[in-house]
């Protein structure tokens, strides 16, 4: 296991040291591709819209009898499962190839609008940060719908919206242009609004507005930073093979880089933009809270990564010292509102704060290692802090309640649901052998350097954060056995069927890291050499 | 080529059709009184397909080219360029899907039918006549058709009391805003001495105090056609009294005739006092987006919503006009395109939640998604498109007409454009939230919902989601005509 690590770091090193094959005039220009066959240029198109395809298919099948419920869910299903082979597939494709640095792979672009004197392209491409983040979108997308399998309220609206909302992540995280990345990144808005506001818990309306409001305001945000970078870079395109690679005036930089993370920030979500967070995993229903927390948040790091950072890098260069301090207040915020609630949905969703903060640290520090681990911490967390999310849905439905102080020695009755609801947490806190344990040593390792006192200050923040985890399956699940949960119902074979699997995918990332490290890092150092030379 | 009065009257063939098919209507109307709707809506139908068909045909015959100032005809009463026939090809194809919802209206004007149909491609007639004019005198006698035939169309069907009420409203306002325009024409008359708009742009190049108010009341007469602030308390209250259809076509044809009208007016006439009309348009542009947005997120009719989000969306119409050079002129015609298509398929489904008596407050919309889910969806997407949401085909306007305006230096304003944006996108969310998410009435039926109306939705519905897709080829085309107003 060290050894693996070891290995793996290793190999970082190798290819972090300044023998990165850069073009002198343009350091990140795509360096040499990678050898082999081509692969088919449509796949990231049909990743990202067979989902779509499928909500169209819904719309037209009716939800009357039970069969037919039955086959939206079916049709709902495969529109989530199509994606996940494709990345899988692509994934497969990449784990053999070898990298030098800043490689886009499966990239197609097509001009889409050039009768305006700003041109947009259909750019789509992933690369090493891109290509984990949309395994582990696809996966929860998957896992969402089989979390939604047993709800027989409005099937069809919620596989449709689920459908939508897939094709926006999916999207975001593929496009390589400002135009089409707003498009995707919008697209979430309203799905989301309604998943929350029609399937939520009691305070559901006030969970849905909030995060439509912070959400149009996001918007509204990167759509001015990208009018600022097509504006102001001099290339009349929204292109990033265009804008990111231009050195823009400070002034530029510094308001762009601003605007891009306070974008961002609101989706992290970074203290004190995080109520919406907070709301929308306590009151939405279980698969909702579970995609909010595992899949959003992130698209609020990515973005953080691939256009604070990566068309801004004076900026992000200038104010990192800034980034770091929200971290540390972010950190022990989560900590802090984790300890002050009795509900075991609001300790999720702090706990999600003080994790997203860890990551916000590796992008304060732009330094190769940390935002290595910070992906992989992004992957962990979706994961293992998802698992969390659901189980927490599970216990409510099964105890009747999610107050702490009213649960306890659950694990008599559900010892599958703990031994679950361990493995999840294990993941979140990193454990050795699960995949947050690689991710946040390398994310600690790599921020250490620059800026040595807020490391220290966040590692003290995740330390709680872990203690408040730990106490809470403490008071869930461990303790007498109480009357009341006498005939409280293990996890079911459908539930098993869909943590299990995360479970196992943790634990795969946890033991080989070194396989995935490798694709993450060509991805990283592509920003990583832009903040250096830029 | 030398206009004769035979390629004049060619170049009127388009034009022509409409009279013949609004005179066929009247004649219909008096010699068989049973003639059911059916029979008047292939009339008319016929007429504006003759119409568009011919459009086509002389866009494929005309020399390609940005400059290109196609034909004229009747001393510049009549021009004939890219920009004419993209804005006729609009004009009638609004026109057309409001005569497939007349349908839902059979019931209302089964007495005269005839003339509701009439007076219906009477003001498509003046809309048309409107955009492809660049002379005062016929650009009077057009505008005073459209608003004319609207006025008669709003107070003719009377399906509530406040459709008197708006007829009247409309009719004095227009008057009012007439009359400003007719003052404002005067005045340029006497500065240019000439009606041509070209002519009078060579002859008055010096800004002057005369030509300074000539443009601003000939700009404030135009903008009181459309209800763009200060009057923008016109839109709201026609909108929510006349009969849905009508007030889709008011909302769509109407603004799309008279914003066609502004860019000749504006662009072709007053480069003289440029800096003058800018500073007039931006601070309308501001004020109506801002005005437009706020309001609809307090309105409890759904009319009013869908209203003052059009309003809004009119202010950043305005945005493009700012633009000046060819992309602002092709940003407006693709906004002026976008903007009516989304109000059509709203009004198209008020139309039809109103048929079954239900109110037009938000309470009565409440879980239409259970009742009509396909009625549901499209008037999410039209209010959405129209709130400018991506990935919606009015996000696109809304993003070319703001570039078009910080493009040409008007950065201030994208200040504006985003908060108005993001304000009117929680108002067509609130909206949204009422049809989908409330419960619906247990016995609530289905809408009854006629093929034609079902046609309507479902083209809107496509080309609001489907048109994101091609937007480049819609671009391409207005780009074209653009360059026809825009002077050389």
């Amino acid at each position: 296991m060290s050894a693996l690590l070891v290995h793996a770091a290793h190999a970082i090193l190798a290819q972090t040291n300044p023998t990165i094959p850069t073009n002198p005039a343009n350091p990140t220009a795509p360096a040499t591709t990678p050898t082999g066959p081509e692969f088919p240029t449509v796949l990231l198109t049909s990743l990202v819209f067979s989902s779509m395809a499928c909500a169209l298919i819904i719309l037209f099948l009716p939800e009357r009898t039970r069969d037919q419920r039955g086959r939206i869910r079916i049709m709902g299903l495969v529109g989530t499962v199509i994606p996940l082979l494709f990345t899988v597939g692509g994934l497969n494709f990449q784990m053999g190839q070898e990298f030098s640095g800043g490689t886009i792979s499966f990239e197609e672009k097509h001009n889409w609008i050039d009768s305006f004197p700003i041109h947009a392209t259909y750019h789509l491409g992933v690369d090493g940060i891109s290509l984990p983040l949309l395994f582990l979108t696809t996966i929860a997308f998957t896992v969402a719908a089989l979390a939604a399998w047993r709800n027989d309220v409005r099937p069809k609206l919620f596989f449709i919206l689920l459908l939508v909302l897939e094709t926006g992540v999916n999207g975001t995280l593929c496009a390589l242009d400002y135009m089409l990345f707003s498009v995707f990144w919008a697209m979430e808005l309203v799905p989301t609004f309604l998943m929350i506001a029609i399937w939520g818990g009691t305070m559901r309306m006030r969970a849905a507005q909030r995060y439509l409001v912070y959400g149009l305001v996001s918007l509204a945000l990167l759509l001015a930073s990208a009018f600022l970078l097509a504006f102001k870079s001099g290339q009349n395109s929204f292109d990033f093979d265009l804008t990111n690679t231009v050195n823009l005036v400070k002034a530029i930089s510094f308001t762009g880089f601003w605007l891009a993370f306070a974008a961002f920030a609101i989706r992290l979500p970074v203290v004190p933009l995080h109520t919406w967070m907070i709301d929308a995993v306590t009151e939405s229903s279980p698969p909702v809270a579970f995609l909010v927390s595992s899949v959003l948040t992130k698209l609020g790091a990515y973005g953080m990564i691939r256009i604070a950072l990566g068309a801004f890098p004076t900026g992000a260069g200038r104010f990192g010292f800034v980034l770091a301090v929200l971290a540390i207040i972010g950190t022990f915020w989560g900590f802090l509102g984790a300890v002050g609630t009795s509900d075991l949905r609001r300790v999720i969703a702090y706990s999600t704060l003080g994790q997203m903060s860890v990551v916000l640290l590796a992008v304060a520090v732009g330094q190769a290692i940390a935002l290595n681990g910070a992906v992989l911490l992004m992957m962990a967390h979706g994961l293992g802090t998802g698992m969390l999310v659901l189980l927490s849905g599970t216990i409510e439905d099964r105890a009747r309640t999610r107050d702490i102080r009213r649960l306890g020695g659950l694990a008599w009755q559900a010892p599958r649901l703990a031994a679950l609801w361990i493995a999840g947490g294990f993941t979140a806190i990193g454990v050795p052998l699960f995949a947050g344990f690689a991710a946040e040593l390398m994310l600690f390792t790599g921020s250490f350097a620059a800026h040595r006192w807020a490391t220290l200050l966040v590692m003290i923040g995740m330390l709680l954060n872990t203690g408040v985890l730990l106490w809470t399956l403490q008071r869930v699940f461990f303790g007498p056995a109480r009357e009341a949960f006498a005939r409280v119902r293990d996890a079911t074979t459908l539930e098993l069927f869909y943590l299990v699997p995360l479970a196992g995918v943790a634990l795969l990332l946890g033991v080989f890291p070194g396989r995935l490290l490798p694709i993450i890092n060509n991805g990283v150092l592509s920003i990583v050499s832009r903040i250096n030379g830029g | 080529m030398k206009p004769t009065v035979f390629t004049a009257l060619v170049d009127l063939l388009p034009e022509a059709m409409l009279v013949l098919g609004a005179v066929v209507c009247l004649v219909l109307a008096a010699a068989r009184r049973r003639s059911g709707i059916r029979t008047y809506q292939a009339v008319s139908g016929a007429a504006l397909l003759a119409a568009i068909g011919m459009n086509f045909a002389y866009l494929r015959g005309m020399p390609a080219g940005g400059a290109n100032p196609g034909y004229l005809a009747f001393g510049g009463g009549l021009v004939v360029d890219r920009f004419t026939l993209f804005m006729t090809a609009t004009l009638c194809a609004f026109s057309l899907l409001t005569v497939l919802l007349g349908t839902l209206l059979s019931d209302r004007i089964r007495t005269h039918l005839g003339e509701y149909h009439a007076f219906l491609l009477l003001a498509t007639l003046g809309a048309v006549l409107l955009v492809s004019t660049r002379e005062m005198i016929s650009l009077w006698v057009a505008a005073e058709l459209l608003s004319v035939a609207l006025v008669l169309l709003v107070g003719t069907v009377k399906t509530s009391r406040l459709g008197g009420e708006a007829a009247v409203k409309q009719l004095v306002l227009g008057v009012a805003s007439s009359g400003v325009l007719l003052y404002g024409l005067a005045l340029l008359y006497g500065v240019g001495g000439s009606t041509d708009l070209v002519e009078v742009a060579h002859t008055a190049t010096h800004p002057n105090a005369a030509l300074v108010l000539a443009m601003a009341l000939t700009l404030l007469g135009l903008l009181g056609k459309v209800g763009i602030v200060p009057y923008q308390r016109l839109l709201p209250d026609v909108l929510q009294g006349a009969p849905a259809p009508v007030a889709g076509l008011l909302a769509s044809l109407g603004v799309a005739a008279v914003m066609g009208l502004f860019l000749r007016t504006v662009v072709t006439a007053f480069p003289a006092v440029r800096f003058n009309w800018q500073a007039l348009v931006a601070a309308a542009a501001a004020l109506t987006m801002l005005y437009g947005s706020l309001l609809a997120v307090r309105q409890r009719s759904v009319r009013r919503v869908v209203a003052h989000l059009a309003l809004a969306q009119l202010g950043v119409v305005l945005l493009g006009v700012l633009g000046l050079e060819n992309q602002g002129v092709a940003t407006v015609m693709f906004s002026l395109f976008t903007g009516g298509v989304a109000v059509i398929a709203a009004a198209a489904a008020i139309t039809l939640v109103e048929g079954s008596g239900t109110s037009d407050t938000l309470a009565g919309y409440e879980g239409l998604s259970r009742r009509s889910p396909g009625v549901a969806l499209t008037l999410s997407l039209a209010v959405l498109s129209l709130a400018g949401l991506p990935p919606l085909i009015g996000f696109f306007g809304r993003v070319f007409t703001v570039e078009a305006a910080v493009m040409n230096g008007w950065a201030w304003l994208l200040a504006v454009a985003l908060p108005a944006t993001v304000v009117g996108a929680v108002a067509a969310v609130r909206l949204v939230r009422t049809l989908f998410v409330a419960a619906a009435d247990e016995d609530a039926l289905p809408l009854d919902e006629p093929a034609s109306a079902r046609t309507v939705l479902t083209v809107c519905g496509v080309a609001v989601v489907g048109l994101a897709a091609a937007v480049q080829p819609l671009l391409a085309l207005a780009g074209a005509g653009a360059g026809a107003v825009v002077p050389h």
